[in-house]
């Protein structure tokens, strides 16, 4: 694992609070991938609506965390990025909802 | 994984507007993963099946007509379901609960589909209704079914 990684993971809380994910944009990125499974990139601009360095800038944050992965593949004869969750990262993606559940209503 | 416990990093207002663009998102992707075509298209496909079993019982040229229109709109769906992977989402998501998630989004509207298929053909069988509009009675409310049984899903998850 890299050393960012490795800072990642320490941030991360006991409850699952994930700082690296909660993040606006990163939050949106995540519930989107979470849900559709593989986006090509830019189709996640519309989907998110944001500019295209924004979303390059959130997703290398996320691969380098080792949340998301790309992978190039053909769409319209020209090769694109998509993007989806790991293992780890979908992990991620929902202990830290859980954790933000809890928060909003506390037991 | 090493972990810190600091207690909630953030206000329960914060964390329920969190929330609430985790929902949006989802309700934004479960719209561009099933549009409303995908199940127009794929619902004429499945309503030329009543249609093609039927085929030997109709007199020409319904019986040259039919078959031909059921592969065409057979084939159509074929190629539905790849056009979605033109739109920047595959539906096959990494994950095996996500996988899960999408078929059963995806089957949940065979249902109500082969209930319609299976009250025609009996009702076909104990000969109710005339042969040439069995089929056709049949096949359009199977087209109902399959349609707008995966539209209203694809909008309840939506607004999960």
């Amino acid at each position: 694992m890299s050393t960012r990684s490795g800072e990642h993971a320490n941030q991360v809380g006991a409850d699952g609070f994930n700082p690296v994910i909660h993040a606006p944009v990163r939050l949106r990125l995540c519930a989107t991938l979470d849900a559709l499974g593989e986006v090509e990139f830019g189709r996640m601009l519309e989907l998110l609506e944001i500019s295209k360095s924004a979303l390059s800038k959130n997703v290398a944050t996320l691969v380098e965390a080792g949340y998301i992965a790309q992978r190039r593949a053909v769409r319209d004869t020209r090769q694109r990025l998509w993007l989806h969750l790991t293992p780890d990262g979908y992990t991620a993606y929902r202990k830290h909802v859980a954790a933000l559940q809890a928060i909003v209503n506390p037991r | 994984m090493e972990t810190s416990e600091t207690g909630p990093r953030v206000s329960a207002q914060e964390a329920a507007a969190s929330l609430a663009a985790v929902h949006d998102s989802r309700r934004r992707a479960r719209r561009a993963g099933y549009p409303v075509w995908f199940w127009l298209v794929t619902g004429l496909g499945l309503a030329a099946v009543p249609l093609y079993i039927a085929k030997t019982w109709l007199p020409d040229p319904w019986g040259q007509v039919i078959p031909l229109a059921s592969v065409m709109l057979l084939a159509v769906t074929a190629i539905a379901i790849p056009l979605g992977a033109l739109r920047g989402v595959r539906g096959c998501p990494p994950t095996s609960a996500g996988v899960l998630r999408e078929v059963s989004v995806f089957l949940w509207p065979f249902v109500p589909y082969v209930a319609v298929l299976l009250a025609g053909g009996i009702t076909w069988q104990n000969g109710s209704w005339d042969a040439p509009l069995a089929p056709l009675a049949t096949a359009a409310a199977a087209f109902a079914a399959w349609a707008g049984f995966g539209m209203a899903a694809t909008t309840f998850s939506a607004r999960r």
